[in-house]
């Protein structure tokens, strides 16, 4: 039999889980056996991270102690510190303001990171001082995934980056005419 | 032969959905009727037919709708099926299914594109279209630090959720499914039942997709869900060599017996159908079946939904009828090839 995993060298080894009472069994080879053990390590911080979705997490529970219990409430839309932690859903923009600071621990263990790096609307961009023009940021930045893709003879790939790179040329050109 | 034709059998569907909310109105869940009233003429307004180069949409209004009909759109999941929750929510859809915009859903906007087969940059690139064309009557909930500013925060960020669904009935048999959803946690994606929680996932159909939209482009996301994918094309490619290798015979079996039942039951659950259209999938696919498409099969899978069936036919909704015209349906659908 070959490797469960892999599916190319002979398995060696049979890896058994144990997860919440439920048992699985896999037979791997030697080298996906130890990366699966290195997973294993690894969901346990998922653990964590799972428990941090229901019913929000105790990191906003514990923050919310640190300062004083006090019963945080959005001004603009009245959804208060308990109403969040219960929903874990903010009930409008101005939250991210009022609650950022409790959140932040929660989102990260969610997304890993806490600043968002994709697609800015076209209002925004005239907001941004800097002038910056987030369509030709992101057209330098595929294309040197374009790059990439080509030099690792990914042609695939690098044909839909070309398409894409088309597609937010021509929405920049419409722009300026 | 092109590489798209070569995996369509294994990846049935490539789909983008944003979310989006209006700035300076509050999130449905707080919203006033006249805040919600307000979000649904915003966006049937920014998608009014003439900026749509002559697609033709059609507005579905969930207070205007059956159960049995807001099922079915979610069966085919042109909505979810919470769309409805709050008032004046509804859903614009394109006449061949591929966009939907749902409206006052968990958030203002949740736009959504579905290719078939595996074309996830294609169905990118629609859904981002569609959001500048909103975008530009439209301001939208966003912040520099957190991006797209959404009701829930597990979708802050680029608002994305990008997913494609697979066949996957080798990697099934063989019991690997496991490894693989651990692989995937750890790269940040997620592998869910398309039909039906776990393992017991109906039809062996599953659906990649993202679980972090914060701190990565759009672009990376679809690339790393892309990349992904292939490796469980490749695997499941694999699985099934090895499955017709070691097991013709009893693969054989399988699939005949499945095709069999299909094309002679009298009654038939969606739960059987759903397991057997597998196993026909796979038959057609590796070429043990030839007088099936495997188009039919996958339309078959949406068609026979309890819903989506009582719809069509017009019946009574009770479960042993469901399963009679279910028996019938297939019967046909299999037999006017």
């Amino acid at each position: 039999m070959t490797c469960q995993i892999c599916n190319t060298n002979p398995a060696t080894i049979v890896v058994k889980k144990i997860i919440n009472g439920e048992q699985t069994e896999m037979r791997l080879c030697e080298k996906c056996a130890k990366s699966q053990l290195a997973e294993v390590t690894s969901m346990f911080n998922f653990a964590d991270l799972f428990g941090a979705f229901t019913p929000l997490n105790h990191n906003l529970n514990a923050m919310s102690k640190d300062h004083g219990e006090k019963n945080l409430i959005c001004p603009t839309c009245n959804t208060d510190m308990e109403q969040l932690k219960k929903t874990g859903k903010v009930g409008c923009m101005k939250c991210y303001e009022v609650f950022g600071e409790y959140m932040e621990p929660y989102i990260k263990g969610i997304h890993t990171k806490t600043v968002h790096t994709g697609k800015v609307p076209k209002i925004a961009v005239a907001e941004n001082e800097n002038g910056e023009n987030s369509s030709l940021r992101e057209i330098s930045r595929i294309k040197r995934q374009l790059e990439e893709a080509v030099r690792e003879e990914n042609y695939e790939l690098a044909a839909e980056y070309r398409d894409l790179i088309h597609a937010l040329s021509a929405k920049e050109e419409s722009e300026i005419d | 032969m092109t590489d798209k034709t070569f995996t369509n059998d294994i990846a049935i569907s490539s789909r983008i959905r944003l979310a989006r909310n209006i700035e300076n109105t509050l999130f449905p869940q707080m919203a006033s009727e006249a805040d919600l009233t307000k979000v649904e003429n915003a966006v049937t307004e920014a998608l009014r037919s003439e900026k749509l180069a002559g697609e033709k949409y059609r507005f579905y209004e969930i207070r205007n709708m059956t159960e049995t009909q807001r099922t079915s759109l979610a069966e085919s999941r042109l909505i979810s099926s919470e769309l409805g929750k709050y008032d004046h929510s509804g859903a614009i859809i394109n006449d061949s299914n591929s966009v939907s915009v749902m409206i006052n859903e968990e958030d203002h906007i949740r736009i959504q594109s579905v290719k078939p087969g595996f074309d996830l940059f294609a169905a990118y690139r629609v859904a981002d279209r569609i959001d500048d064309i909103i975008g530009e009557s439209v301001n939208y909930a966003f912040s520099e630090k957190y991006g797209y500013l959404t009701s829930c925060p597990t979708n802050l960020g680029t608002g994305m959720r990008a997913g494609v669904m697979v066949h996957i009935p080798a990697i099934v048999m063989k019991n690997s499914l496991a490894g693989i959803i651990s692989v995937a946690q750890s790269s940040g994606l997620e592998i869910r039942g398309a039909y039906g929680e776990g393992t017991a996932a109906m039809g062996d159909l599953f659906q990649i997709s993202n679980r972090v939209s914060l701190g990565k482009s759009e672009i990376e996301i679809v690339q790393s869900i892309h990349e992904f994918t292939k490796e469980i094309i490749k695997t499941e490619r694999a699985a099934r060599n090895e499955l017709l290798l070691l097991q013709e015979d009893d693969i054989k079996n399988e699939v005949q017996r499945a095709y069999g039942i299909l094309t002679n039951a009298h009654m038939i659950s969606t739960e059987e159908a759903m397991k057997l259209l597998s196993l026909l999938r796979l038959g057609t696919d590796v070429r043990l079946i030839e007088n099936v498409s495997p188009k039919v099969v996958d339309k078959l899978m949406t068609e026979i939904q309890p819903a989506t069936l009582t719809l069509r036919y017009r019946i009574r909704t009770d479960a042993r009828s469901r399963d009679l015209l279910r028996a019938q349906h297939i019967k046909t659908a299999l037999g006017d090839l």
